[in-house]
């Protein structure tokens, strides 16, 4: 397009009738029609002027005196396109119409309006906006500009779906990866199941959701809508019956896990009480503490105390010298070394695999584990792995009198998880440590450790259990009539009592229990103890000299 | 439409031929994609009087309903330096909501560009660079629309 010198008359156009030399009034006033096509139309002669500056006046016969003005853009009543600023003077048969589509002054051609809002609803700009519904509004006064869009009902439906499924996206992946999550925790939790209580109880522990695994979906295109309902609600109720089950198998997991963590210290201790609040009253008495042995549901109640005072023990006794062994393999502080080199060597510390301060995330804030890596005399062995004091909540089945107790209570976390021995991060050694030198360093290898430390404890309870039935006489272990009229395990707590002559470790749940527990406690002496002799050994190092003498015969050097 | 955005910038040219606000003046515009105009600030001690600054427009061919894309030049002959602002980087990119694709309309133009621009400077009391202004100049790779500045500071 030529690139013409503004405000230059370059089309006119006169309707019929008119003559020169004589002003038109338009139909209306610029400001007030409602915008039709015939405006568009309207034009005002050139009255003849031929001024250099190609301005034109405008004549108006009846309304008060003529003003001249010097360009159009001053002229109130000629229209002027906001969009592309030229005025209605320059209307050519092509021009698209005028619209006026808000309350205040602001016209635009038809096009103009048109592009400009295709930009603005265009994709990039509808960064922040719900897919199709942008309000346009006038840039002067803001009032919506309304669009009289052709419609069609397939357009309009699918476009209604875009916008649901937008917005059910997010929810939707939630959902996924938390059936996800608790399909898996369910699954290891019926593993842990298997390897603290055997096949057989775990299995009765199981059963009831056996069934409900793998039943057929309801069928509910047979006909009759109202069976189909009632079967729906029956396979639902079918799953509540059991509740306890689908709510604590899949917790073991996550509790596990939870229970390496310093959360746990002030958590654990409580649920025993919730336990114990909520259980069901039954016959059996699984409460009665009056007898040996105790029974499961009993002793997993109280595994949380026992960890603490175990953990408590180990603090009081322990830590310090452990702190101290550690101290010796670091590099002498001479004169020369300042304190941070100190607190660092200190803080460096194997020690240091802090089980995650409260205030932060949950999972490890390891200190540097990596010195102690190389140090584990059985690199086989994940250092982290079976720090933990007994895993698993089980259901506890009551015991067998009470034949139809499918009431599985899988008591809720009544996980009771030491922590590591090294971590105790309680104890005052250990908060000195950390002053000098917060590193709280997210190490995802320590988190990876301890997840799976964590996760491989009950499998590691159940194979103690094992070992113990090996390694122990045979009338501890098993329950049969004919061991029965033998003393029972610990039947010295009760000289008098026969019956029921069975001892604690008889029952394979009991045996990981006590198996896992000393598994801990195996494990923390083998640790002091190699720590110890590391700590001893370190003093007897030696350099070995370069043997120069071979060398120099073989150099043939004098 | 090249045609709209090239009658739309023969009129404002005209206009700014004729009167402009004080302070800002026409430089150069040959051709109707890039003009440049100088300003000067008054009444702002950060600004001093005797100091001018470059503003460079570029116009896209579906100006008006795209922002024309406007930075500060530094120049040696004559010199021109770069306004220190909160807003502005030493590239001379100008974090203006009106400058963006969601802040501009065509009802603007370069005229009430300047303008803008202007009150901006001469409203402003802090003589600091925008925070990250470093890193921004040193790794920025998009043209000043596409940039996603937060505007978050009215009262600059």
């Amino acid at each position: 397009m030529a690139a013409l010198p503004p405000r230059q008359q370059f089309q006119r156009r006169t309707s019929p009738g008119e003559v020169a030399g004589q002003a038109q009034t338009p139909a209306s006033p610029v400001r007030t029609r409602s915008a039709t096509s015939e405006d568009s139309q309207t034009l005002f002669l050139n009255s003849a002027q031929e001024e250099p500056q190609q301005s034109q006046d405008q004549q108006q016969s009846s309304v008060p005196p003529p003003r001249h003005y010097q360009n159009n853009d001053d002229d109130p009543n000629i229209k002027k396109c906001w969009i592309c600023f030229s005025d209605a003077t320059e209307d050519t048969p092509e021009t698209s119409p005028w619209r006026d589509p808000c309350p205040c002054a602001l016209v635009a051609h038809e096009e103009c309006l048109l592009d400009w809002i295709a930009d603005m609803e265009s994709p990039k700009n509808s960064r922040n906006r719900p897919i199709g519904g942008p309000k346009i509004e006038c840039p002067q006064c803001k009032s919506e500009i309304k669009l009289a869009r052709p419609r069609n009902y397939v357009v309009d439906a699918v476009r209604g779906l875009e916008r649901i499924s937008a917005k059910a996206v997010t929810p939707g992946a939630v959902m996924v990866l938390s059936g996800l999550l608790y399909n898996s925790s369910i699954a290891w939790g019926i593993h842990s199941i298997y390897s603290i209580f055997g096949e057989d109880d775990g299995f009765r522990i199981l059963r009831p959701i056996l069934l409900n695994a793998i039943r057929p979906p309801v069928d509910s295109y047979t006909g009759d809508l109202r069976q189909a309902a009632q079967t729906a609600v029956g396979v639902l109720l079918d799953h509540l019956v059991h509740w306890r089950l689908y709510l604590g198998l899949p917790l073991i997991a996550p509790v596990v896990i939870l229970s390496r963590t310093k959360l746990a210290d002030a958590v654990l201790p409580i649920l025993p009480i919730i336990f114990f609040a909520t259980q069901q009253h039954s016959p059996d008495d699984g409460l009665d503490f009056a007898h040996w042995p105790p029974s499961a549901s009993l002793s997993f109640a109280v595994l949380p105390y026992i960890r603490s005072a175990y953990n408590l023990y180990y603090e009081r006794v322990w830590a310090a010298k452990e702190k101290q062994w550690l101290k010796q393999i670091q590099p002498r502080n001479g004169q020369g070394q300042n304190d941070a080199n100190n607190a660092d060597g200190v803080a460096d510390l194997g020690h240091l695999d802090q089980a995650a301060a409260d205030d932060d995330n949950i999972f490890e804030v390891r200190i540097d584990g990596g010195l102690w890596d190389d140090w584990d005399e059985d690199p086989g062995q994940p250092q982290p792995d079976a720090q933990n004091n007994r895993a698993a909540p089980p259901p506890m089945p009551q015991r067998q009198p009470q034949a139809g107790a499918e009431q599985a209570q899988p008591p809720p976390n009544i996980a009771d998880d030491r922590q590591q021995p090294q971590p105790n991060a309680v104890p005052p050694p250990a908060q000195n440590i950390q002053q000098p030198d917060r590193r709280l360093s997210f190490s995802p290898t320590a988190i990876a450790e301890t997840v799976l430390g964590a996760l491989l404890f009950p499998t590691l309870a159940g194979l103690s259990g094992d070992l113990l039935k090996l390694l122990l006489p045979l009338a501890w272990t098993t329950s049969s009539a004919a061991v029965s009229l033998a003393p029972s395990a610990l039947a010295f707590w009760r000289p008098g009592l026969r019956v029921p002559a069975r001892g604690l470790l008889q029952e394979k749940w009991a045996r990981s229990l006590v198996g896992g527990c000393l598994f801990v406690v195996a494990k923390d002496a083998v640790m002091l103890y190699v720590r110890w002799k590391i700590a001893r050994m370190h003093r007897g190092r030696k350099v070995l000299d370069y043997d120069r003498r071979k060398a120099g015969a073989r150099s043939g050097r004098v | 439409m090249a045609g709209m955005s090239s009658k739309r910038l023969q009129k404002e040219l005209a206009k700014l031929h004729g009167t402009l606000p004080p302070g800002i003046s026409l430089v150069s515009a040959e051709n109707l994609r890039e003009w440049q105009m100088d300003m000067s600030i008054p009444d702002n001690p950060i600004y001093p009087p005797t100091e001018t600054y470059r503003l460079r427009f570029i116009f896209s061919p579906s100006y008006p309903i795209e922002a024309p894309e406007v930075v500060f030049v530094q120049l040696a002959n004559p010199e021109r330096k770069i306004p220190i602002h909160p807003h502005i980087y030493t590239n001379g990119i100008i974090c203006l909501d009106l400058l963006d694709s969601q802040g501009w309309s065509p009802v603007h133009n370069v005229e009430s560009i300047c303008i803008s621009i202007q009150s901006m400077l001469a409203g402003n009391t802090k003589a600091e660079r925008p925070p990250g202004d470093a890193e921004f100049v040193r790794s920025n790779r998009q043209r000043p629309r596409d940039i996603n500045f937060l505007y978050h500071d009215p009262s600059v």
